[in-house]
């Protein structure tokens, strides 16, 4: 979706500095989530780069409607895509791209910093076919309302929520052993 | 009613966590949830999952933020850095500014870098006090909840409180409109317990050595407190009411509702069932006006009403159509006539 544009309303990065702490403040994040799409580190961070970097070069012809965040959000995500469809092409229509972008190059998680917990929802999110997880996705990480996500997919409300409901159902199915239950306790115990 | 324990859409469920249901469905959900232990052991493992999955934070790598943003924003000069540069008279004299501009550079550098690490710093260990002394004061928080606060009481909060989890400490009493997001609860710390939310409007008193009170306008809340060395919870659903005991901790629900207990925040007036002459008590009260009975058997009719911030005289009016009950006004007096409920 293009977003219309006006100078005066972009929510004050009247210089550098501003922008500066744009970056810092949402860099991790974005990148994080381009690697739920990606899956490549490296590809990830200069997605995020690239839309900080258009972001600049286009700072005075860009408005943003809606917060910056979910702005950027979007542009990261809008990215992923093209990364994607492009990826998809290079590797000549690759049947295995469900979901995400699939390469030949292992990946390498650092395990310090990387909890099991995380690896295991990494996975089930992985593992929602495609149009699901965006849709989960953009609910999830960037704070979309159903009817926003409809109407950005040209898809019925109905159809998203449907997605939404089967998404959790899933990760909760095939995270339940994971999650710290401590509420669940506590819940007991009032019991009597 | 349809509460039994597993007579509920799960769709529903879903809608209730994101927030995208029906005010219809929201009280479906809030009374099934209420009807049982399972069915919020249900619900908490569907939360927890929507919870767990909302951290963003992994990355198969670590960034550091500073040194990437250094070599990013080199790009964007690059690309600014077509200004007007006058032609220089000698090479020495370039040298030479060219090391004064650098020197700028590096601190400007250092500066900024320093300023974003103070400033995280601070914003972890900054808390904000909002206190109320003899008015009530209302503000609206960062995360765009609503706090109403009674007099002489106080808030605390630390400034940065969107980050993760929305805590508050309070001393008196406060009625809170909470934005909702599951992902971060809001909790409201009291001398003698919490209560946890997930975006609702609801009640805490918790004044110095006295009962500490929870009353829920709207939504559910989780009230907790610890009694002999053991975290006891409650939920609350609308309409609901749980009090920690003065000074052992105790934790009970208590059916019976003050109907002027949230006329301080919003003059809102929930009448159960009420006796008339209590209504005219608490009318005479918060309106400060005169009420005349001429009948005794008035007073014995039970009302049961809702009155959001109406005037006295169309509280009045209400009653006395309810009542078949006459109305006369006159100086800042008005007189109730009529048969009033005598069978009843």
């Amino acid at each position: 979706m293009n977003q219309t544009i006006t100078s005066k309303d972009l929510y004050g990065f009247k210089d550098i500095r501003d922008f500066e702490l744009l970056f810092k403040s949402h860099y991790q994040n974005l990148c994080s989530y381009a690697y739920l799409f990606l899956k490549d580190p490296d590809i990830s961070e200069d997605t995020v780069q690239d839309v900080f970097y258009k972001l600049w070069k286009n700072r005075d012809a860009v408005s943003i409607k809606t917060s910056v965040k979910s702005y950027l959000f979007r542009a990261v995500r809008n990215g992923c895509m093209n990364v994607i469809e492009h990826m998809k092409v290079r590797d000549g229509y690759r049947e295995n791209i469900e979901g995400g972008y699939n390469g030949e190059k292992q990946e390498t998680i650092d395990h310090a910093i990387v909890s099991e917990l995380e690896l295991k929802i990494r996975e089930t999110i992985d593992r929602l076919p495609a149009e699901r997880k965006k849709i989960f996705m953009m609910s999830r990480y960037e704070g979309l309302k159903y009817r926003e996500i409809a109407d950005e997919l040209g898809i019925s409300v109905k159809t998203v929520e449907n997605q939404m409901y089967q998404a959790l159902g899933f990760l909760r199915e095939n995270l339940k052993e994971y999650l710290p239950l401590i509420l669940w306790l506590i819940f007991i115990k009032m019991g009597k | 009613m349809k509460n039994g324990k597993n007579d509920i859409d799960r769709r529903k469920l879903v809608l209730y966590l994101l927030d995208e249901i029906s005010t219809e469905g929201r009280r479906e959900v809030e009374l099934w949830l209420a009807a049982s232990g399972e069915n919020r052991k249900e619900y908490e493992l569907l939360s927890k999952t929507w919870k767990e999955t909302g951290k963003l934070g992994f990355f198969p790598k670590e960034i550091d933020t500073d040194k990437t943003w250094d070599s990013f924003s080199s790009r964007l000069d690059e690309n600014a850095a077509k200004r007007n540069i006058t032609p220089e008279k000698n090479p020495y004299q370039r040298t030479v500014r060219f090391l004064y501009a650098a020197a700028a550079v590096t601190f400007l550098t250092w500066i900024s870098i320093t300023m974003v690490r103070l400033i995280q710093n601070d914003t972890f260990k900054k808390m904000e006090t909002l206190a109320s002394n003899e008015l009530v004061i209302m503000d609206t928080l960062t995360d765009g909840s609503i706090v109403r606060l009674n007099e002489n009481s106080s808030l605390t909060f630390a400034k940065n409180f969107r980050v993760s989890e929305r805590k508050v400490k309070l001393q008196g009493e406060a009625f809170f409109e909470v934005m909702p997001d599951t992902a971060k609860p809001f909790i409201v710390e009291a001398e003698l317990g919490s209560v946890r939310v997930l975006g609702t409007s609801f009640q805490v008193k918790g004044f110095r050595e006295t009962d500490m009170e929870v009353y829920v306008e709207e939504g559910i809340v989780e009230m907790s407190a610890e009694k002999d060395g053991d975290m006891i919870s409650l939920v609350l659903v609308s309409g609901e009411k749980g009090i920690v005991k003065y000074p052992d901790g105790e934790l009970v629900k208590e059916g019976v509702i003050t109907p002027d207990e949230l006329f301080w925040a919003n003059r809102k007036l929930i009448f159960r069932e009420t006796r008339l002459s209590l209504v005219f008590e608490l009318l005479r009260k918060h309106y400060k006006a005169e009420i005349d009975v001429e009948n005794e058997e008035i007073n014995k009719c039970l009302l049961t009403a809702t009155f959001d911030n109406e005037e006295i005289d169309q509280i009045l009016e209400v009653i006395g159509a309810s009542f078949e009950l006459d109305v006369e006004k006159g100086e800042n007096k008005f007189t109730i006539k009529g048969r009033g409920c005598s069978n009843e």
